[in-house]
C-alpha cells in the first residue's frame, strides 16, 4: 500500500490552507512519521538546507511515498522555494528537525505571576520538540553562560513532555490522546519530565489553526509510537570535532574493555564471547564476565547466569544475575541455580551471600507511584497552588514514600558493600530481570567501594558497565514512546541518580562532578538525540542500528552518546559539570595501597573451615556447598528475618567507619538517618521562581569557590610565567588548561542558577504573593471588628 | 560557703564518660560550686567542664551497684556517667540537681568568673544608646534622645534612654506609656536610610473593652508619618487573639483612631506554644530509631519549621512595607517583648547591610534584645528536656537565631560571621561564664552591677584570637537588601543546633577547612605576586638610568 502525501509548510496565508489539508492527511496516517531522514538525505545530497537558520521562511514541498510496510521513505521531488515574505519567527532547527505545524497568536502566561500576564507569540511542534518563540524582539542571552545548544528554555523535546492538560471552562483536565470531539480547551498546560510547567492560552488564535495544533501537539507527544520516529533517527548533526572527549568514558561494547575493568579490579574471572550475536540470550549483554567455575552456559537461554560487576582488592566479588520467580516445584531449574551460586561461592573463599532484591526493595510499580505523587509536589501550575500546598509540606513529602525508597536502596548497597568490604564473601544479588535493581544496587555499591567512580569519567564509565552494557531497559522505563497499557515504566535511573546525589550532597570532596551534572544527565535522558537512553538491551540495540542503516550507503547513523557532551553544551558550560570541592588523588596513596592489599591471602585449607559463619543475621543468606539445600526452604527462611536487625548492623557498620580516619579515596558510606536523607533541590526546585533565592543559595557558595580557585589559578600562572621569564626562557607556552571559571558577578545570581533565568532583574521580595491579598482580607475583618466593637 | 553545704561527694574517682561518636573516658569526677569536672588525669586527654546552669534536667538509672546519671544540657548534648558505688551516685545526681537549679542570680557563675584574658575594649562599654543616637543624628534631625524613663519608673523593661520623635514632649511620653501594656510606648527601631522610613515597636495598646483611646499616643506614631503618606502596624498575633486580648485589657488600634494607619495581623506563637515546640522538635531529633517516615512527620507535628517561617514572613513583610512600599512601619504584640523584637531584629538583617557584619549583629543584639528588655533569665531557664510545667520559658532567641541562620544559609556570602557565631549566641544565652545575658531587663542589670562585677560577652568574643573562628571566610560585603525565600522548600532543619550531637560533623569539618585553605592559599599567592610585582618595578626603575645614558 503505497501512500503519496504531498506536505507543504508555509507560512503564507495563501498556502494555509494547502498546509492544513496535508497535515490533515498526514495525520490521518497512524504510524506516520515525518523523519527527518529527508533532511539528512538532502545534507548528504548538498541541498542547500543550510539556510535554515537563515530568516528567510522556505516552503519545502515534498512528495513523500509512504509505505507503511517497510516504513522506509524515498524522496521523489524535492523542490525548494525561498524567499517568500517572512511574517512569522521561526525556530533554529536542528539538523534533520522539520515543522509539523504551528500556530499563531498564542499566549504564553509567565509562570510566576498570579494574574494572567504572558507573552504572544508562535507556537511550533517539530519531530523534535514543542517550541514557543515570541513575537518580542528577541532578548539578547549573553549572560547564559549555560546555554544547552539543542534545545532552549522555551523547547520542549517531544521525549520530554509528561502530562498534557487542557483547561475547559477553568476545569483542569487530563489530555490522553490527539482524538478530541468538538471542543478544544482555552487553555494548554503541559508538564515536563524535567518539571517545567507551560501554559498556553489558545483562545487569541482561529478555531482551526487552535485545532491544528493542539491535535498536533497531542498526536505527537501522547500518541503511542514507533521507535523508528523518535528523533535520534532522523537528527544528522555532524559529529563534534570534540568527540574524541567521549573516548576516555569506557563503553563496554568490546572484549577488550572489560578485560582492561577486570585487569583494574584485578578480578579472577571469565569473559564471555559466546553472546557476540545473541546467541545465548537477548536479554544478556553482548559481552560478559562470569565466575571461572561455572562451566554450563547454554541451558535456561542464561536464565540465573551470575554477571560479575566489580571485584573487591581482597578477591571476593560483587555479581548480579536474574533469578526468574518460580511458579511450581521445578527441581532441575533449582538445582540449576544451586550450580550458579556455587560457581559464586568459588570465586574466594567458598563463601556467598545471596539477596533478593525483589523481596526486600520495593517493585519496580512501586517506584513508579512514589514518584508520581511525588513529583507533582514541584509541578506548580500558579502560585496561589503554591502557597496553598506549602502548610502540609513534609506530611505530603512523606506520604509519597520517595525519599524512603531512596534511603531502602541507600541501606541495602551498605548492606552489599559492608559484606564484601567487611566479611570480604562474594555477594550475588538477584532479581527476576536483573536489570533493573540490581542494576541500581550494585552501581552504589561500587560508587561507594571504588573511588574510581567518584570522578567523572569513571561513573560515565559505571552507568555505561552497569546499565547500558548492562541492559537495563531504558526504552520501556521511560516510556519514550508513550505506551499506555505497559505497567513497566519506572523512573529506575533517576532513583539511582537521587541516590548517589544523596552521596555528593553528604560528601562533597569525594566527587569529581558536581550535583549540576547529575541534574544534567536526568534531564538527558528525555533529550531524544542520544543513543544511550533509547533502547532496551544490547541486542535491542544493535538490532534496530542495523536495521536503521542501511538506508542510504552513506554510513551508519550518527547518534551520539550522551557522554559527548559537547553535542549539548559548549565547553565552558561543560565547566559546571566539576565540583571545586573535590579532593584530587595523592599520588602516593597508590603505593600505600598496594602494600595493604594481601591482607586476605587465599586460604588453602578444607572447604569445610574455609566456610565463614555469618557475623550477624540480616537479610543476607550464607549458600555454600554443604548447604546446598532448595531454595525455596531459605527464601521462606528470609521472610521471617526481622527487618530491624540490617539496619542496626549497618548502622554499627557505619558508625565503626565514621571512626576510622577519613579518606575521601577510600571507602565512602552514605548517612541513612531520616534527616540527612534530602530533597534534591536543585532538581526539583529549580523552576519555581517562589523558593529562588536571589543573590544566594548554595550556587552563592560555589560560583565563590569557582572565582578564588580561579583567581588562584590565574596567580600561579602569573608566578609560572614570572619564574620562566626571570629565567629567559620566555616562549609561547600553552597556558594551563583554564578547568574552572567564576561564574560573573556572584551577587545577582539566583539560587536557581544554571538552570532557569529570572527575567526580572529588580530584587523582588519573594514573600507570597497571596500576602496583600490576605492583607486586604484581615483589614476588611479589622474593620468589621472595629464597627463591631 | 553555701555551696559546700550542698556538695555531699566533692569527688568520685573511676567514673566512665560516654558521648556520641566520641571515645569513651575513664577518670575522676569533681564537683565544683558551678562545674562538674570530669578528667582522666592524664596528659592531652580531654576534660569535660560543664557549668551547672548549663544542665537542663538529668535522670539516674541503676545496675547492680553502678549507677549511671544521663546529663542533659541546655545546648541540647546528652552525656552518660557511669559512677560507680550507689551513694555517691545518688549524692552527686542530688548536688547536681539542687546546683542547677538556684534561684539567686548572684550566686551565678559570672559574678565568680575571673578572666584570663585581658579585657582591652570593655563589651558594657560597647553599644550604648547615645552611640546608636549619634549615628542616626546625622541622618536625620527628626529624631531626639529622651530620658524620660531614667529611673525605669515609666517602662520598667526599657532602657533609660529612648529614641523619640523630636515634636513629642516627655508628659505626652507618659500619657503614652499609660495606654500600652508595661508602659512600653512606642519608640524607634529602625531608620531606613535609603528612604527615611522608620520601624518603630511597641506593646499593645490597652484599648480594653471599651474602646480607649489616647490622644498622646496616636499623636505620637503619626508624628513618624510623612504628609498624607500611610503606614503600617504590624500585629504580630492574629485578629482573634487580639479581640481575646480586649477582655484582659489589651486590644489593638482602633480603625477610626488611625486613620493614617493600616493594620495586618501574622500570627507568631505565645512562648509556651513555641516552648512546647522546641521540646517536640528535639525529641525527634534524639530519636534513634531512624526510620525515614517518622522521622518526617514527627518534623512536621513538632511545628518548629512553620514557626521559623512564619516569622520569617512577618519580618520580610516589615522589611517589604519600608523599603517596597516607602511606608512606616510599628511592629506590636502583647508584652512586645518576644515576636516583636524577633521581627524587628530579622527586618533589619534583611534591610541593613551593617547587622549583618558581626560588629553591627552584636549592635543589633544589644539594642533590640538586650536593652529592648527581652526577659532571657526568665525565658532560657530551661531548655528542651525541662520536665517541669514551663512557667515563662520560650525559645524566642533560639526561634530568632534560626531565623538569621536561614537567611545566612540562603546568602552564605553576605554575613561576616559564620553559623559558629549564632551557636556560640545560643550556648551563652542558656549558660555562661559572662554577665550579658543575665537579669531580664536593663533595671535588673544596673542592680546587679553587672558591668562592674561581671565579664561582657563581647569583651571575650571580641579578641582577634576569638573572632577568627566566627568569621565567615566567603564574606564579601553585600549593600544590597536582601530576601530571603519563605517557602517552606527554602527553610531547613539547622542541624547546627539540633543535630549537633547526633551526627559526626568530620566530613563537614573537612570540606570548611577545604574552603578555609583555599582562600589563605589565595591570600598568599596574591601576597607574593604583589611582592614580586614590587620587585619588578624596582628592578625597571633601578634598570632604566643604568640604560639611557
Amino acid at each position: 500500500m503505497r501512500k503519496c502525501v504531498r506536505l507543504t509548510a508555509a507560512s503564507s496565508n495563501e498556502q494555509r490552507g494547502r498546509e492544513e489539508s496535508c497535515v490533515r492527511t498526514v495525520r490521518t496516517l497512524p504510524d506516520f512519521h515525518l523523519t527527518a531522514r529527508e533532511a539528512g538525505y538532502w545534507d548528504r545530497q548538498n541541498v542547500e538546507f543550510g539556510e535554515r537558520r537563515s530568516e528567510v521562511f522556505k516552503t519545502v514541498i515534498c512528495v513523500l511515498c509512504y509505505t507503511r510496510e517497510s516504513c522506509s521513505v524515498d524522496l521523489r521531488e524535492i523542490k525548494l522555494e525561498k524567499d517568500l515574505p517572512k511574517k512569522e519567527k521561526h525556530p533554529d532547527l536542528l539538523p534533520g528537525e522539520v515543522v509539523f505545524c504551528s500556530a499563531n497568536p498564542i499566549l504564553k502566561y509567565t509562570q510566576d505571576d498570579l494574574s494572567q500576564r504572558g507573552v504572544f507569540g508562535t507556537l511550533f511542534c517539530t519531530n523534535f520538540r514543542v517550541t514557543f518563540i515570541s513575537d518580542e524582539p528577541k532578548q539578547e542571552e549573553t549572560s547564559k553562560t549555560f546555554k544547552n545548544k539543542l534545545y532552549g528554555e522555551k523547547d520542549i523535546p517531544l521525549m520530554c513532555v509528561d502530562h498534557i492538560y487542557g483547561v475547559y471552562d477553568e476545569k483542569r483536565k487530563l489530555i490522553t490522546g490527539s482524538f478530541v470531539k468538538n471542543k478544544y480547551p482555552s487553555k494548554m498546560i503541559i508538564h515536563c519530565k524535567d518539571l517545567r510547567v507551560f501554559q498556553f492560552c489558545l483562545t487569541f488564535t482561529k478555531e482551526e489553526d487552535t485545532k491544528k495544533i493542539f491535535q498536533g501537539i497531542a498526536h505527537h507527544c501522547l500518541e503511542e509510537k514507533s521507535l523508528k520516529c523518535v528523533f535520534a533517527f532522523s537528527y544528522a548533526g555532524t559529529p563534534s570535532p570534540e568527540m574524541q572527549r567521549k573516548q576516555e568514558t569506557i563503553m563496554f561494547d568490546s572484549p577488550e574493555d572489560w578485560t582492561q575493568e577486570m585487569k583494574r579490579t584485578k578480578a579472577k574471572c571469565r569473559l564471555v564471547t559466546e553472546n557476540e550475536n545473541f546467541e545465548l540470550s537477548q536479554r544478556l549483554p553482548k559481552y560478559f564476565v562470569i565466575p571461572t567455575a561455572l562451566e554450563d552456559l547454554f541451558s535456561y537461554q542464561g536464565k540465573g547466569l551470575p554477571i560479575w560487576c566489580w571485584s573487591h582488592h581482597s578477591g571476593c566479588a560483587l555479581f548480579k544475575a536474574s533469578f526468574p520467580l518460580m511458579t511450581q516445584e521445578d527441581g532441575d531449574f533449582q538445582k540449576h541455580l544451586d550450580t550458579m551460586i556455587n560457581a559464586v561461592a568459588h570465586n574466594y573463599l567458598y563463601s556467598v551471600k545471596t539477596e533478593d532484591l525483589s523481596e526486600s526493595l520495593p517493585t519496580i510499580l512501586d517506584i513508579q507511584q512514589s514518584y508520581n505523587k511525588f513529583k507533582q509536589f514541584f509541578l506548580i501550575d500558579n502560585s496561589t497552588d503554591f502557597w496553598m500546598s506549602d502548610m502540609k509540606w513534609f506530611s505530603s513529602l512523606e506520604s509519597s514514600g520517595w525519599l524512603d525508597i531512596i534511603r531502602q536502596c541507600l541501606q541495602k548497597a551498605v548492606e552489599v558493600v559492608e559484606c564484601i568490604d567487611k566479611d570480604n564473601t562474594n555477594v550475588l544479588i538477584t532479581e527476576e530481570e536483573g536489570t533493573d535493581l540490581c542494576c541500581v544496587i550494585s552501581s552504589l555499591a561500587q560508587i561507594m567501594l571504588d573511588p574510581y567512580y567518584r570522578t567523572l569519567v569513571g561513573f560515565q564509565s559505571l552507568v555505561q558497565k552497569e546499565w547500558v552494557a548492562g541492559c537495563h531497559a531504558f526504552l520501556d522505563r521511560c516510556n519514550h514512546l508513550h505506551q499506555k497499557d505497559k505497567e513497566c515504566h519506572s523512573p529506575v535511573f533517576l532513583l539511582f541518580l537521587e541516590c548517589v546525589w544523596q552521596l555528593v550532597q553528604q560528601h562533597s570532596p569525594a566527587f569529581q562532578f558536581s550535583e549540576t551534572y547529575l541534574t544534567v544527565l536526568s534531564d538527558s535522558v528525555h533529550v531524544p538525540i542520544f543513543s544511550t537512553f533509547l533502547f532496551n538491551s544490547a541486542h535491542h540495540r544493535e538490532s534496530v542500528m542495523k536495521a536503521e542503516s542501511p538506508l542510504a550507503q552513506s554510513g551508519p547513523l550518527s547518534c551520539p552518546t550522551v557522554w559527548d557532551w559537547s553535542v549539548q553544551f559548549d565547553s565552558k558550560a561543560q565547566n559546571f559539570f566539576f565540583n571545586p570541592l573535590y579532593s584530587e588523588k595523592v599520588k602516593h596513596e597508590k603505593t600505600a595501597r598496594k602494600t595493604h592489599k594481601p591482607k586476605h591471602q587465599r586460604q588453602l585449607s578444607l572447604p569445610s573451615t574455609a566456610f565463614k559463619t555469618p557475623p550477624k543475621k540480616g537479610f543476607f543468606k550464607d549458600e555454600t556447598e554443604s548447604l546446598k539445600k532448595m531454595l525455596r526452604v531459605k527464601r521462606i527462611s528470609r521472610w521471617i528475618g526481622s527487618p530491624d536487625s540490617p539496619v542496626a548492623a549497618t548502622r554499627e557498620f557505619y558508625e565503626s567507619w565514621q571512626q576510622r580516619p577519613l579518606d575521601y579515596h577510600g571507602l565512602l558510606l552514605p548517612c541513612l538517618d531520616g534527616p540527612a536523607v534530602r530533597v534534591w533541590m536543585q532538581r526539583y526546585l529549580r523552576w519555581i521562581p517562589e523558593v529562588h533565592i536571589l543573590g544566594g543559595g548554595s550556587m552563592a557558595v560555589m560560583s565563590k569557590l569557582m572565582e578564588l580557585l580561579n583567581q588562584v589559578q590565574d596567580l600561579k600562572r602569573v608566578l609560572e610565567q614570572r619564574d620562566a621569564s626571570q629565567a629567559a626562557k620566555f616562549d609561547h607556552r600553552p597556558h594551563l588548561q583554564n578547568r574552572l571559571f567564576s561564574f560573573g558577578t556572584s551577587g545577582r545570581l539566583s539560587s536557581s542558577f544554571p538552570f532557569a533565568y529570572s527575567r526580572n532583574r529588580s530584587f523582588k521580595p519573594i514573600i507570597p504573593t497571596g500576602l496583600m491579598q490576605s492583607l486586604m482580607v484581615t483589614d476588611n475583618l479589622a474593620s468589621q471588628e472595629d464597627e463591631a466593637s | 560557703m553555701e555551696f559546700a553545704e550542698l556538695i555531699k561527694t566533692p569527688r568520685v574517682d573511676g567514673v566512665v564518660l560516654h558521648r556520641p561518636f566520641m571515645p569513651t573516658v575513664e577518670g575522676t569526677l569533681c564537683l565544683t560550686g558551678h562545674h562538674i569536672i570530669l578528667s582522666s588525669r592524664q596528659d592531652n586527654t580531654e576534660e569535660l567542664w560543664l557549668l551547672h546552669t548549663n544542665i537542663d534536667s538529668i535522670e539516674k538509672r541503676f545496675m547492680g551497684s553502678l549507677g549511671t546519671i544521663i546529663v542533659k544540657c541546655k545546648d541540647l548534648r546528652v552525656i552518660q556517667l557511669d559512677i560507680p558505688g550507689m551513694e555517691e551516685c545518688l549524692n552527686i545526681a542530688s548536688s547536681i540537681e539542687a546546683l542547677s537549679t538556684l534561684d539567686s542570680v548572684s550566686l551565678m557563675y559570672p559574678f565568680f568568673y575571673r578572666p584570663l584574658f585581658e579585657v582591652i575594649e570593655d563589651g558594657w562599654q560597647l553599644f550604648m544608646p547615645e552611640e546608636a543616637f549619634r549615628d542616626l543624628e546625622s541622618m536625620t534631625d527628626e529624631w531626639r534622645l529622651s530620658e524620660v524613663n531614667k529611673d525605669f519608673s515609666v517602662c520598667p523593661s526599657y532602657p533609660s534612654l529612648l529614641t523619640v520623635p523630636k515634636d513629642i514632649d516627655d508628659d505626652s511620653l507618659c500619657k503614652a506609656a499609660s495606654f500600652r501594656h508595661g508602659g512600653r510606648f512606642p519608640v524607634l527601631s529602625y531608620y531606613h536610610k535609603k528612604n527615611g522610613m522608620v520601624m518603630m515597636r511597641a506593646a499593645q495598646p490597652l484599648t480594653g473593652t471599651n474602646g480607649r483611646r489616647c490622644k498622646e499616643d496616636e499623636k505620637l506614631i503619626n508624628a513618624t508619618l510623612c504628609a498624607g503618606k500611610r503606614g503600617y502596624i504590624i500585629d504580630t498575633r492574629t485578629i482573634a487573639v487580639a479581640q481575646q486580648a480586649k477582655a484582659r485589657g489589651g486590644g489593638f488600634e482602633q480603625e477610626a483612631n488611625y486613620p493614617q494607619w493600616r493594620r495586618i495581623h501574622k500570627a507568631i506563637e505565645r512562648s509556651n506554644v513555641l516552648q512546647e515546640s522546641l521540646i517536640k522538635l528535639v525529641e525527634a531529633c534524639n530519636d534513634q530509631s531512624h526510620s525515614m517516615d517518622r522521622w518526617l512527620s514527627k518534623l512536621e507535628a513538632s511545628n518548629w519549621q512553620s514557626h521559623v517561617k512564619e516569622i520569617l514572613t512577618t519580618a520580610c513583610l516589615a522589611a517589604q512595607c519600608i523599603d517596597r512600599e516607602g511606608a512606616s512601619v510599628l511592629v506590636h504584640g502583647t508584652e512586645g517583648t518576644d515576636s516583636t523584637l524577633q521581627v524587628t531584629s530579622l527586618a533589619q538583617i534583611i534591610l541593613d547591610p551593617a547587622c549583618r557584619t558581626i560588629r553591627g549583629f552584636e549592635a543589633l543584639i544589644e539594642r533590640e534584645w538586650l536593652q529592648a528588655g527581652h526577659p532571657f533569665q526568665q525565658r532560657c531557664a530551661q531548655s528542651a528536656y525541662s520536665n517541669g510545667k514551663p512557667r515563662s520559658e520560650a525559645p524566642a532567641f533560639l526561634l530568632f537565631l534560626d531565623c538569621v541562620w536561614q537567611i545566612l544559609r540562603q546568602f552564605p556570602c553576605s554575613f561576616q560571621f559564620s553559623e559558629n557565631f549564632l551557636i556560640m549566641l545560643f550556648e551563652h544565652a542558656y549558660a555562661s561564664q559572662f554577665g550579658t545575658f543575665l537579669g531580664n531587663r536593663v533595671a535588673e542589670r544596673v542592680k546587679l552591677q553587672l558591668s562592674q562585677k561581671t565579664v561582657s560577652l563581647w569583651s571575650w568574643v571580641n579578641r582577634p584570637q576569638e573572632l577568627e573562628r566566627f568569621l565567615n571566610p566567603l564574606y564579601e560585603p553585600n549593600n544590597l537588601v536582601i530576601w530571603p525565600s519563605v517557602a517552606p522548600q527554602s527553610l531547613l532543619l539547622w542541624e547546627g543546633i539540633f543535630l549537633r550531637w547526633n551526627r559526626s560533623t568530620r566530613c563537614l569539618d573537612e570540606a570548611y577547612q577545604e574552603m578555609v585553605h583555599i582562600i589563605e592559599y589565595n591570600k598568599e599567592l596574591q601576597n607574593k605576586v604583589n611582592s614580586l610585582r614590587r620587585q619588578l618595578a624596582q628592578l625597571e626603575t633601578e634598570d632604566s638610568p643604568l640604560q639611557t645614558p
